[in-house]
């Protein structure tokens, strides 16, 4: 069977609190442990207690980043959640696989029999109430009835019910296990299957971990070596400082909650000023109050790591919403012009990986480097290989595994610290012994630290323009040599390090049909519909660059000439990434595809406009998805 | 080590200020007390804000940061708590702390972070060529106050005390033998102190004058016999007291001295506690395995 393709999608949908998301959990754990892949994304309800919530899990024997267009098996706690999902369930009658409806028949009862929807009732609040005499395990009974419906491996799925509820004893576990008994004795008992939708048969378990986008950045700075994490609650961030806070310990360092944002990024500053790896995590408003710190840090030459996990903005906007609308304050946020740089991740994975990078430029350049993702990544979960962390016993520390935009490893840097052996003929000291902190004729513009303690390069910073010691002096000479020095650290980012994340480009032809930019999440599912094209006769080139500022013009420019049209899809509404890239390249042509309506773009929008460019000639310009169905459209 | 003098811990940097500026002898008390200390210059970090007092740690020798306005102590946390080994002291102004900054006193008392802050009082912002401050008097004239000072003040002195600081301090920059002692002692205090330093701005406000201060001073200590500094009920007294002298200020006295003084665990130590609590994790890759599906 392991060749056979398997790609299935599950969404588990009801009222907040009644173990949706954990069904979800559960579900994608018993992927990873019958050897599968699976992605799940997670929406949870904005309110505090109650509200509808949901989990899609795709699960798939090929990696997958994204959770389709739409699900196959919709297992319904409520009525709620039928209705909400009204409109994929009625779009069934359009595609060629049917669609399941698994549905609590104690709440809800359908009033119409929708064309290729197969229907499954099961009483599922009864059961747990009238049956197991908990209504907690009405999500367990639900994952019985989905096992034995669509042969999801029972052991593998006991397994990840034994390893949740093992600290609670083995009372707790056989409860668990009678209810998901229950579930499938039901349907044994009461239904008769007649749908196409089943798991193939466990394969061997890989090498795999299980983490949330906010989990992957936490685990990622602690390889990193982060030391100092400065934070003040904001959703959807909130949770890298939940994650990090006692690995972070264990590591010898500490997080710090402050009164606010401001405060953040200054006590973030401080300890790194003191030598110490520091970050601090935040969304959109937080990004706003750090402005003139960021500013701050770009003439200190401090390095620092601030991850915007982006939400809907702007304001106080959409706290609980996918968008990807803060490019242009990472890169352009903060008075006066400095340097600093941004890594964006497009999946779970790849927030593991960057955050590791997001350090190592942030100590080799000493600048401010965001890594950018966002409230669907931030709680989505994705089954990957468990990243390799090697601790050598020189210190170095090597961090390997299926790097996804294609480095082979990467060697955690750490800062340039000042030392006198290496300098015997006092470059880096005036003529009266002073410490030159910002010598401003090194080739790369980068110079010496020195972290407080050492008595051989005893300096001070300051936020005023100063010269190489240190001292503040606005001269136009000074000013220039300074400004040429801190930017000179660009060049060279663009020279030595740039082509790593540029590496996830796939070029199918010369003169193709269609060419894709994309970033963030978003890329994680223009993949999906690259592919489709693909499968339809179509040539397209892809792109999905992680490294967003600086920006390496002729790698953009040498991309898409090799396409009739470039594509940039991504959720904002200026089309932030296009924005920039016909600001910086001689690239004016570029087709901007926005969404800005609060959720990610389906792979199928993204599919339908590229075809209706190529039908359309279109070469330039800027369309939504209503451009394409004439109507503003949900996830459609 | 050779011994320390308090040229020694000045950098090479000359003061900016004006003649006659009070700040000036807020340097040289903090030389002085740094030397009395014998401290390590390369391991006191001195953070400023922005403001004419702000400047002062350029003048020192050491590892020391000119922040923002009014930041300087978000920043000074961060160093503290990334290397509990280091002195960190806080150099600010009226301004600086009491209004942009405002916001970050609670919380730096609250926790009792063995820090210092001197702050140095001149009741006007300076830097900005003279406008009113939080504690700038009543009907004080300012650039943006022609018409004279309605805004009401603030208490530095009562705010440290509610906030939690556990040791709070005033003193004159005019009488160098009592600033340099108690500098000293507030940089020796385990926990958060917090010292106001009357310090004449004569360029903008001509009121809060040297020759003012000559005769409208008192030492709460010696002449009022405030001496149970731990206190905090009597050390809240003496602060309002003080504040009812600033408002009649023609016919009472300033205080200098210290008002309050406590011994209480640090937020170093209670984190020193947490981390034995938690114990240390030497394998970073196990860290990573905690998110493999648990062996059953
Ligand atoms: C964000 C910001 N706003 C305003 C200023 C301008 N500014 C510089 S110093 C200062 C006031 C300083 O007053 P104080 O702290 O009392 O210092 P002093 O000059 O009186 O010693 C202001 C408003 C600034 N530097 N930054
Ligand atoms: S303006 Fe006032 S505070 Fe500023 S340096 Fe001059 S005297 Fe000192
Ligand atoms: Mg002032």
């Amino acid at each position: 069977m392991a060749n056979e393709r398997f790609d299935l999608v599950i969404k588990v949908g009801g009222e907040g609190g009644e173990g949706v998301i954990t069904a979800g959990d559960f579900l994608t754990e018993t992927a990873a442990r019958a050897g599968y892949w699976a992605v799940n994304y997670k929406s949870y309800p904005a309110e505090i207690k109650g509200g509808y919530a949901q989990s899609t899990v795709r699960v798939s024997s090929e990696r997958v980043y994204s959770t389709g267009d739409s699900f196959d098996i919709l297992c319904a706690f409520n009525g709620e959640a039928v209705e909400k999902n009204m409109v994929f369930l009625k779009r069934a009658k359009e595609e060629s696989k049917p669609k399941v409806l698994v549905y609590d028949s104690t709440d809800y009862q359908p009033v119409e029999e929708l064309e290729n929807v197969i229907y499954y009732p099961v009483p599922l609040s009864e059961l747990a109430k009238d049956v197991m005499k908990a209504y907690i395990t009405k999500n367990i009974i639900a994952l019985g009835v989905l096992s034995e419906l669509f042969e999801i491996p029972e052991k593998s799925i006991k397994d990840a019910i034994k390893a949740k509820f093992m600290r609670k004893g083995e009372r707790i576990v056989e409860m668990n296990y009678k209810a998901f008994d229950l579930g499938r004795q039901y349907v044994r008992e009461n239904l008769k299957k007649v749908d196409p939708y089943k798991f193939p048969a466990p394969q061997e378990p890989q090498d795999v971990v299980i983490m949330e986008g906010n989990q992957a950045v936490a685990k990622g700075s602690i390889a990193a070596g982060v030391q100092f994490y400065a934070a003040y609650p904001i959703t959807p961030a909130t949770t890298v400082g939940n994650y990090i806070v006692n690995d972070l310990i264990k590591r010898g360092g500490w997080l710090y909650q402050a009164e606010d944002e401001i405060s953040s990024l200054g006590m973030a500053l401080g300890a790194s000023f003191a030598g110490k790896k520091a970050m601090t995590a935040t969304s959109g408003p937080g990004i706003s109050l750090m402005s003139e710190f960021i500013s701050y840090a770009g003439i200190t030459e401090l390095p620092i790591v601030i991850v915007d996990v982006q939400r809907g903005g702007p304001g106080t906007g959409m706290p609980t919403k996918h968008e990807q609308a803060d490019l242009f304050i990472c890169a352009f946020g903060g008075h006066g012009d400095f340097p600093r740089a941004i890594l964006a991740a497009t999946t779970v994975e790849d927030n593991f990986y960057l955050a590791v990078e997001a350090f190592n430029l942030a100590e080799k350049y000493q600048i401010p480097v965001f890594l950018m993702t966002d409230g669907a990544l931030a709680i989505r979960s994705e089954v990957f290989p468990t990243p390799k962390v090697e601790q050598r016993e020189d210190g170095k520390i090597i961090v390997r595994g299926q790097i996804p935009y294609g480095v082979e490893e990467i060697e955690v840097v750490n800062r340039w610290i000042y030392n006198p052996e290496e300098d015997k003929e006092g470059r880096f000291k005036s003529p009266t012994g002073r410490f030159l902190r910002y010598k401003t004729d090194t080739p790369d513009g980068i110079t010496p630290m020195a972290i407080p303690g050492d008595p051989n390069a005893i300096h001070a910073i300051t936020g005023l323009e100063r010269t190489e010691n240190t001292d503040p002096r606005f001269t136009p000479e000074i000013r220039v040599k300074q400004m040429n020095k801190r930017f000179r650290k660009l060049q060279t980012l663009l020279r030595e390090d740039a082509a790593r994340y540029y590496k996830d480009m796939r070029i199918d032809s010369d003169n193709a049909d269609v060419a894709i930019i994309s970033w963030g999440l978003t890329a994680s599912i223009a993949r999906e519909a690259a592919k489709r094209l693909r499968e339809q006769g179509y040539t397209v080139n892809e792109f999905y660059p992680r490294l967003l500022w600086p920006i390496k013009a002729e790698v953009f420019e040498e991309f898409a000439s090799k396409a009739k049209r470039v594509i940039v899809p991504e959720t904002n509404y200026h089309g932030q990434l296009a924005f920039i890239l016909r600001a910086t390249t001689n690239l004016k042509d570029l087709i901007s595809y926005v969404a800005y309506r609060g959720e990610a773009f389906i792979p199928k929008e993204i599919e339908d406009f590229a075809k209706m460019a190529i039908e359309k000639d279109i070469k330039k310009g800027w369309f939504t998805p209503s451009d394409v169905y004439g109507t503003v459209v949900g996830a459609i | 080590m050779a011994v320390l003098t308090a040229k020694d811990y000045r950098s090479e940097v000359e003061p900016t200020w004006c003649a006659g500026c009070g700040d000036f002898g807020v340097l040289n008390a903090t030389a002085r007390a740094l030397a009395e200390l014998q401290k390590d210059p390369a391991k006191v970090v001195g953070v400023s804000g922005i403001g004419c007092s702000s400047r002062l740690p350029l003048f020192l020798k050491g590892y020391n940061a000119h922040t923002l306005h009014g930041r300087a102590i978000t920043f000074a946390i961060g160093v503290k708590v990334a290397r509990p080994d280091l002195d960190v002291i806080v150099f600010t102004g009226d301004g600086d702390m009491f209004s942009i900054g405002s916001g970050h006193n609670p919380h730096v008392a609250r926790r009792n972070l063995d820090i210092t802050i001197i702050m140095m009082d001149n009741k006007v912002y300076g830097l900005t060529k003279n406008q009113i401050s939080p504690t700038s008097r009543d009907g004080q004239y300012g650039s943006l106050t022609p018409y004279g000072n309605i805004d009401g003040h603030i208490n530095p002195i009562m705010y440290m005390l509610t906030f939690g600081a556990t040791y709070v301090a005033q003193t004159y920059a005019g009488n160098l033998k009592h600033m340099t002692k108690i500098i000293k002692e507030a940089i020796s205090h385990k926990g958060l102190s917090f010292v106001n330093i009357i310090s004449p701005c004569p360029t903008f406000n001509k009121f809060d004058s040297y020759k003012y201060y000559k005769n409208h001073l008192i030492d709460i200590n010696e002449d009022l016999g405030h001496n149970e500094i731990d206190n905090f009920n009597k050390a809240m007294e003496m602060a309002i007291h003080w504040d009812d002298n600033y408002r009649d200020p023609n016919n009472t006295k300033a205080h200098i001295g210290v008002y309050y003084k406590v011994e209480k665990p640090t937020y170093h130590d209670r984190v020193k506690e947490v981390q034995e609590r938690l114990g240390r994790e030497d394998s970073i890759q196990n860290l990573i395995n905690v998110c493999k599906p648990k062996a059953i």
